[in-house]
């Protein structure tokens, strides 16, 4: 059976147990890459940061005091490393510009899902993320107030606005509104 | 564009996110039915909903791949046995835990527990003192500990048999363990099922430094010394005896539980004068105000003989065995395949395109230097050509198709996103040789035959994995498919993964019941096949091009869904190449 709690197991992937380790990817891994979706808002940089977060996590396993949060820690690995990339990109003005101008990608050359990565992009990152977990996560209001530490009317209201912002990006509003 | 009454942007929002009450929807539906600019704002927001939902659909569909590739890089970077061995010890030593808690002589503990338990930390025993080379000869040791109760909980007896390759350990809860590491065995009791779970053992040799217990001490001192412990050797009597007497006290270091410094450890190591082997241990800790937090003793004693099994630690003869050993066939294929990854050339370059069939996702040339101590991985991220007339998708197709080409390519274009990671000693991120051709594959496999294999004249190795819910996220029963080929190499020709939410593998059929059924995903299948091969000088083959297909979203009926292409790699690879200047150079990376 593979009811091992984390507990047992990151003690066992910190001996080098590798099956250990592979159920805890298996756990873990969506989360993390929702998450990072959540704040960068590319799906390659969100896949590239993602591994990152695996990798440093399970490099640093012994460092974890409670095995139980190893879920919660990896999630805090990956946002640390977002905010890194987020702020590395800004130093780019290059990475801005380009990030600006994919937005804008006239209809007839992104499809739909490129207009959709697109204006999530663009979206604020204090709605982004919790769009992207509850649309992404379950469509749970609860869990995305667990995860993000807020209220659940507080997750509502940013849903709220997430989704009224991306109808604006997704259509000819979002164009000369934005930015 | 859609021009909504003013008051109802929000109720709109809200009715999509499923917030609203039954009256409110009922009033809402009455607006709209008179309104068609709701009603038309309404419908947009319900569509990209569903675009939203599609979308995740769609990455959900890669999330095994995906996460394959996070197992893959992770196997690659713990190779070598010792690399382990001292990052371990390193960072035990720099943990707070061990410098706060029963100083060093639980350190010891922890290192033999690690191997004991799959890991756990949280458990007490033993001491060592200067042993000498007579520790070196003796075939056992036994610790027995008391004192650390409510303090420290594990392992109260613990046996090592250094010539046997054997340890084995009892719990204060009637767990036990029994590893034999000559026979790859671990096994388990639980008291609570009175069941012995037999597993494969990984390490061929006792844990960490514990194969030879002087330089395990070496170490020890080492890092006392280095943490200011003050280290006294002394003659004494211990119940009547004479004995050497060594007192190790470290203050101020570390942390007790309310986060305060100024804790004190005291440990007293009684040591036999003639054999110089070290016989009882005692730990004492202090907090800040003077009072008591460990007070413990672990007596030591060296056998001629230990445990044969783990029916000699008190487990009961009519203990149930789940046998999760993987059959021998298997592990024969399994060490030939081992073999065979870890024959990738120790110097190389690998340049691997990834041309991505989904418009939103960018393709990438990733570029990997290693001489097997060095390590460079360079990511390369196209964007949209944005000086073309008409805004373009750059593709991998476009940059050339030779080795040199591509390199070229890479050197001189910084118009793309990319990043550069080097690495010293530690093994690769992503991106090296092995992880292409030879994917890790666990030790619960057994070998299969199907089609696929008999038309191909390939090994199947099967590994099914069962689901489970944790936090109320249910993961489906996995099965995991290697097509290995030995004409070539052992490489894996191809790998299949597969979710199935109705996998008769599992053994508990009522392990769903209480789960919400919007929470139980459809199944889904992915798989990665190479193509095209390369034979090398060396007459090895390698992977040429890799082809990643999926289905695209889950559906009920995704078995019958046809794969769709994700991501097309083609692998560059020349052996033994020259390097170019400072590739390895941390201070010449791009800023």
């Amino acid at each position: 059976m593979n009811e091992r709690c984390d507990e047992n197991l990151v003690a066992a992937a910190a001996a080098g147990d590798r099956d250990a380790r592979a159920v805890l990817v298996r756990r873990h891994y969506e989360r993390v890459f929702i998450v990072c979706l959540g704040m960068l808002g590319s799906v390659h940089d969100a896949e590239d940061i993602a591994q990152e977060a695996m990798l440093k996590g399970f490099t640093d396993i012994r460092k974890l005091r409670d095995p139980r949060r190893f879920g919660p820690w990896l999630v805090k690995i990956a946002r640390n490393l977002c905010i890194n990339l987020i702020r590395r990109q800004r130093c780019g003005e290059k990475v801005l510009a380009e990030n600006a101008q994919r937005a804008i990608q006239p209809q007839s050359v992104a499809g739909e899902n490129d207009r959709l990565e697109q204006a999530i992009e663009k979206l604020p990152q204090e709605v982004r993320l919790p769009l992207v977990m509850y649309y992404l996560d379950g469509q749970n209001v609860k869990t995305v107030a667990d995860k993000l530490n807020v209220s659940r009317s507080g997750v509502y209201q940013k849903l709220r606005t997430g989704i009224k912002q991306l109808h604006e990006l997704l259509t000819d509003q979002g164009e000369s509104s934005d930015e | 564009m859609n021009n909504p009454c003013d008051n109802m942007h929000d109720k709109i929002a809200d009715f999509v996110l499923g917030a609203l009450s039954r009256d409110e929807i009922d009033a809402l539906r009455e607006h709209t039915s008179k309104c068609p600019e709701c009603e038309k704002y309404l419908q947009a927001l319900q569509d990209e909903k569903q675009l939203f939902t599609k979308f995740g659909q769609t990455l959900e569909a890669d999330m095994s791949a995906r996460q394959d590739n996070v197992i893959k890089a992770l196997d690659s970077s713990v190779s070598a046995e010792q690399v382990r061995t001292i990052s371990t010890w390193r960072t035990i030593m720099n943990n707070r835990i061990t410098k706060s808690a029963a100083a060093a002589v639980i350190i010891i503990a922890v290192l033999i527990g690690i191997n004991q338990f799959g890991g756990s930390v949280d458990m007490a025993t033993i001491a060592f003192a200067d042993i000498t080379e007579a520790m070196e000869k003796v075939p056992w040791m036994h610790i027995s500990s008391r004192g650390f109760e409510g303090k420290i909980k594990g392992v109260v007896e613990l046996w090592i048999g250094y010539e046997t390759k054997i340890s084995a350990a009892k719990e204060a809860d009637g767990k036990a363990s029994f590893v034999n590491y000559n026979e790859h065995k671990r096994y388990e009791y639980d008291p609570q099922t009175n069941s012995i779970t037999i597993h494969y053992s990984y390490e061929n040799d006792l844990p960490l430094n514990m194969s030879s217990p002087t330089l395990l001490v070496e170490s020890m001192y080492k890092m006392l010394k280095e943490q200011g412990a003050k280290i006294i050797t002394k003659r004494g009597e211990y119940m009547g005896e004479e004995v050497q007497i060594q007192e190790i006290s470290l203050s101020s270091i570390g942390q007790n539980s309310a986060g305060q410094d100024n804790v004190s450890h005291f440990v007293r190591l009684y040591i036999e004068p003639e054999s110089k082997l070290l016989y009882v241990a005692k730990v004492i800790c202090t907090d800040a105000n003077g009072n008591t937090v460990v007070n413990g003793e672990m007596t030591f004693d060296y056998p001629p003989t230990g445990p044969a099994d783990i029916y000699d630690l008190d487990v009961p003869r009519d203990a149930l065995i789940i046998d999760k050993l993987p059959n021998e066939d298997y592990m024969a294929i399994r060490e030939k395949y081992r073999a065979c990854r870890e024959n990738v050339p120790d110097k190389y370059i690998t340049i691997i395109t990834e041309a991505r069939t989904h418009l939103w996702t960018c393709d990438s040339i990733r570029i990997f230097y290693t001489d097997n101590k060095r390590y460079r991985h360079e990511n390369h991220l196209l964007r949209w050509d944005m000086n073309a007339p008409q805004p373009v998708k750059l593709t991998v197709d476009s940059l050339g198709k030779s080795f040199e080409a591509l390199l070229q390519w890479a050197k001189q274009n910084d118009d793309v996103s990319h990043s550069v990671g080097i690495f010293q000693n530690d093994p690769p991120v992503t991106g090296s040789l092995e992880q292409k051709g030879w994917p890790y594959i666990g030790t619960e496999g057994k070998v299969i035959q199907d089609d696929y294999a008999r038309e191909n004249n390939l090994i199947c190795i099967e590994h099914l994995q069962q689901g489970h819910i944790y936090e109320g996220n249910v993961t489906l029963p996995g099965r995991f498919l290697y097509y290995l080929d030995p004409q070539k190499n052992y490489i894996c020709r191809k790998e299949v993964t597969e979710w199935r939410p109705d996998a008769q593998w599992q053994e508990d059929k009522d392990w769903l019941k209480a789960v919400e059924p919007e929470k139980i995903r459809e199944g889904s299948i992915s798989e990665g096949e190479i193509t095209e091969f390369i034979q090398a000088p060396n007459g090895y083959w390698y992977p040429k091009i890799i082809v990643n297909k999926s289905t695209r979203s889950r559906e009920k009926d995704y078995k019958n869904v046809p794969l769709e292409v994700n991501v097309i790699k083609t692998v560059y690879l020349q052996i033994d190449p020259e390097f170019p200047d400072d590739i390895f150079d941390t201070d010449k990376l791009p800023q």
